[in-house]
């Protein structure tokens, strides 16, 4: 117990401190002075990583336009970190609400909420989102929104269930028995308790939403070029596997990392806060 | 028992319907079918033309129900692209489509079930340790770029597999890697916490104190009881992995479900996306069912009903 | 009385948190006799239950035995092999946990559970093993033993579980079992059923029993000899009767006098023992009870007491510096 403890904290502050790394790539990144990631430059087309700077400095490499794939991974982190940030507020500011109003209404508004939940959760949600997406068309509004389509359930089913136990808690008892309203009682006095579970949905969809987000890009129904996003590139580097793996390789290695770091941050946070997820 | 089992069918029943619905609205958000359909610039005498002959101007409700009787026996009308029935042009490519999920789950189900025994079993030690930076590693690791690295050494530079497409056994052993790794990491994860949770109750303690062989408390003692969830992941990644994972099966060129409906989308074949849509959503929802079936065959509790 | 069947000397446990050691079970030595009934008496973190689940090797991580011995049957428990402490636990020992609802397994059939002892143990196949079993149900009063043979433990109440227990224990008919706070999750009515059944195939096995429990009332009509265990030490034994009439120590005082009795006047509070239980990793150095002990005289803060023999009486010991009658008279009771 002891030892996992130990080891869980120590990947915990690993996966922190690579979280707030990547934040900081994409905060700051741009301002290396490095080349534009959308600018081509058919001079230095596939130039391999490499110190030498007759090219302009290429340290990650160039792609099939000569565009410098390190400023384009620090751009495509950007990319990714907002999509899956947002997506990721949006998805459990929904489904937050929703969980709190079925578990604390009950009765037929839960039934109606979790019947929804239910039907939603069997659809396999790479699917969900590969319909929409396909239908309403590629865009950054829309991915986001699929994403936050495909994240609400989780939080909403998460929430309830604690709903259900905090409502029974003398203090919410009392809330009622001195005459506070729903709303107050909903947000002052039951969202606490359940702000802990709903942290640790986050991080899991987080690490799921930054994949998916990939691969709906990969797919090209995702970020639209010229905006540099991970999926993208990898999608657009597959071609030139044998001749320059390096284009490919660099964006996979961020998507890596990123989802590694949030999957540690995740399982630290789950050890520490220990809510009845599942 | 069966009050339980008619309540989930009927679960099961509406979030059939339900995603028929989903599909009805969400097709009916792309506009008119009609103006779809017909090239640009098409004179309006014909849209409407067309419009008649496909029921458009029926009111909204006749439609759905139009749509959800003929969704019920699977007609969802003509491929745009192959005017052959769009369920048709689905299902020929499941066979596809469910033997790559078959061996990646056989391959992630050995090896996930093999290294989380391990891992449990090695609590505290070094092996563990490597066992779960594996299992992290694999889980962080989108399974399109694995793909994209496989092919790359085994098939690009060692020459050993085929890129991609079907060309016989051999074509099957790339996806199937990329895809059980990342089977086997949930799994792996998934089975030594369950089995290090089993492993801590009474009931194990009582067996060693019976004087039980080592093997037989994990065996039979533990693994029986750590194997519930890893058996309903099992079954809920098989779902996942019938729908056809698009990226994967793109990645590899691979004839089946998946990259079908990417193709679908791409083209605008609404047909063939609401037959897949449909015909993904019901397999879920069945093995979501049977799932539920086979949990109350492992765990007494459940199937005899307290 | 006849031979010790087991004897134990100077064993103590430790136990390892951080960069703290504590002393769970802390220099005991007694002995039990064939045939002999002993209930050992204590609260939670006394050592009662730790020092037996030491004995049988299964202590839980972060402890382990620092010193002494343990020996059976003339055998030292404490220097086997793994495989030779198996080959003890469950055939020589049988032994029956507190919590009946999650001792069993709850996947495998109570049949399967009580018929694997004797596979293990006795080398029996599977079908003479079931029917051995099934003869165990019905022996611990499970009434259609046929049928029950087939169901899982969810499928039983608590006492009948227990009695699953017992029967799982006893199926090789071991030379000693240990009770460990067997009737303590159970109803009092079902608790009275389970004491006397294990009195009674105590009688037709003739095996030693160690019974386990903080309840001392439990002990008074069963047990021969008992023994009062406090923060990982031995407070007082002796015969039943001359430590419940004539306790010696202020700790055993102090249970019997926190037990309800009939004879209460209503309304009147039921003694209390003052202050925490004991801290393994905070030991005094010298008698542990004495800062909760309203009769303690300074010697007991100073220097631990060794057990000595109190009065007259085979076999009664304590382990304290004062005489507990001439204290009371002089304090006045425990106001």
């Amino acid at each position: 117990m002891r030892v996992s403890s130990k080891f869980g904290s120590i990947a915990g502050i690993i996966g922190v401190s690579l979280i707030v790394l990547l934040i900081a790539v994409a905060l700051f990144g741009p301002l290396l002075g490095l080349a534009s990631p959308t600018a081509n430059n058919l001079m230095a087309r596939l130039a391999p990583p490499s110190f030498n700077t007759t090219k302009g400095l290429h340290l990650f490499g160039t792609d099939q336009l000569g565009r410098d794939v390190l400023s384009r991974t620090i751009h495509g982190a950007r990319v990714t970190l907002t999509i899956g940030a947002t997506a990721v507020l949006l998805g459990g500011a929904i489904g937050i609400v929703i969980g709190l109003v079925a578990g604390y209404y009950g009765r037929w508004v839960d039934a109606v909420l979790m019947r929804i939940v239910d039907v939603q959760l069997s659809i396999p949600l790479s699917l969900l989102a590969l319909l929409v997406v396909g239908t309403i068309g590629p865009s950054l509004q829309n991915l986001i929104f699929v994403l936050a389509l495909t994240s609400w359930v989780q939080y909403a089913r998460v929430v309830r269930g604690q709903v259900l136990v905090v409502r029974e808690r003398e203090y919410i008892q009392s809330a009622h028995a001195i005459g506070l309203g729903d709303v107050r009682i909903i947000f002052q006095h039951i969202l606490p308790n359940v702000l802990s579970a709903a942290l640790v949905i986050a991080t899991i969809e987080l690490a799921r939403v930054i994949i998916l987000e990939a691969a709906l890009s990969f797919l090209g129904l995702g970020v639209q070029p010229p905006s540099p996003s991970w999926g993208r590139m990898l999608a657009e580097g597959r071609s030139y596997m044998s001749s320059a793996p390096w284009i490919a390789i660099f964006p996979g290695a961020a998507i890596f990392i990123t989802a590694l770091s949030v999957n540690l941050t995740g399982d630290w946070l789950r050890d520490l806060l220990d809510p009845k997820v599942t | 028992m069966s009050r339980y089992f008619l309540i989930r069918i009927g679960q099961s029943l509406l979030a059939i319907w339900g995603i028929v619905t989903i599909v009805f609205v969400v097709t009916r958000m792309l506009g008119d079918p009609a103006v779809l359909l017909l090239p640009l610039g098409t004179p309006d005498s014909q849209i409407q033309e067309l419009r008649s002959s496909l029921g458009l101007e029926r009111p909204m409700v006749v439609q759905y129900l139009d749509f959800l009787g003929h969704a019920v026996v699977g007609d969802f009308g003509l491929s745009y692209q192959s005017f052959r029935p769009a369920m048709e042009v689905v299902l020929e490519r499941m066979p596809a489509t469910a033997i790559l999920t078959a061996s990646s789950l056989a391959l992630g189900a050995v090896l996930g079930a093999a290294t989380g025994f391990a891992a449990a079993l090695a609590r505290g030690r070094f092996l563990e340790f490597v066992v779960m930076c594996f299992a992290l590693a694999g889980q962080a690791t989108p399974v399109f770029w694995l793909g994209i690295l496989l092919v790359l050494f085994f098939a690009v530079e060692l020459g050993w597999f085929p890129t991609g497409g079907w060309d016989g056994p051999a074509s099957l052993v790339l996806p199937t890697m990329a895809l059980g790794i990342f089977v086997a990491a949930n799994i792996t994860r998934l089975f030594r916490s369950s089995m290090i949770e089993t492993l801590s109750e009474d009931y194990i303690r009582t067996a060693r104190a019976k004087g039980l062989m080592p093997r037989t408390i994990f065996m039979v003692h533990a693994a029986r009881n750590a194997l519930i969830p890893v058996v309903t992941m099992l079954a809920l990644l098989a779902a996942e992995l019938l729908g056809g994972s698009a990226v994967t099966e793109t990645v590899f060129s691979w004839p089946g479900v998946g990259r079908l409906l990417v193709q679908a989308i791409d083209s605008k074949d609404f047909p063939v996306i609401q037959a897949g849509v449909f015909l993904i959503a019901t397999i879920f929802v069945c093995i979501n069912f049977l799932v539920d079936l086979l949990y109350t065959l492992l765990d007494p509790r459940i199937r005899l009903g307290r | 009385m006849a031979e010790p069947l087991f004897r134990i000397r100077n064993l103590k446990i430790r136990i390892q948190n951080g960069g703290e050691t504590g002393y769970p079970v802390n220099d005991i030595s007694y002995d039990l006799c064939e045939n002999e009934t002993l209930g050992i008496v204590g609260e939670s973190g006394s050592g009662k239950s730790m020092h037996v689940l030491a004995m049988l090797g299964l202590l839980p991580r972060g402890l382990a035995v620092e010193s002494g011995e343990i020996v059976f049957a003339g055998r030292d428990l404490l220097k086997m092999n793994a495989q030779e402490l198996r080959n003890v636990r469950g055939k020589e020992i049988g032994i029956v946990f507190q919590d009946p609802m999650t001792s069993l397994n709850p996947v495998l059939t109570v049949g399967r559970q009580i018929s694997e002892v004797l596979v293990r143990h006795k080398r029996l196949d599977w079908r003479s093993a079931r029917a051995r079993a099934r003869e165990l149900l019905e022996l611990v009063g499970i009434p259609d033993a046929e049928r029950r043979m087939r169901a899982f433990p969810f499928q039983f109440s608590g006492g009948m579980r227990q009695r699953v227990m017992i029967a799982t224990a006893l199926a090789c008919e071991p030379r000693l079992l240990i009770a460990d706070e067997a009737t303590t999750a159970l109803d009092v009515t079902i608790q009275a059923q389970v004491i006397d059944l294990i009195r009674s195939l105590k009688e037709r096995f003739g095996m030693s029993v160690l019974w386990i429990t903080h309840d001392i009332g439990v002990v008074a009509g069963f047990a021969e000899t008992v023994q009062v265990m406090y923060a990982g030490q031995i407070m007082e034994r002796g015969p039943v009767r001359s430590v419940f009439y004539n306790p010696a120590s202020a700790y055993t005082w102090s249970l019997l006098k926190s037990l309800p009795r009939p004879d209460q006047v209503a309304g009147e509070p039921l003694y209390q023992i003052p202050g925490q239980p004991p801290n393994p990793f905070r030991l005094a150095k010298g008698d542990p009870f004495a800062e909760r002990n309203p009769f303690a005289t300074p010697r007991c803060f100073e220097e631990r007491p060794a057990l000595r023999p109190v009065g007259d009486v085979q076999g009664h010991e304590v382990a304290a510096w004062y005489d507990l009658k001439t204290r009371i008279r002089e304090t006045g009771g425990a106001e």
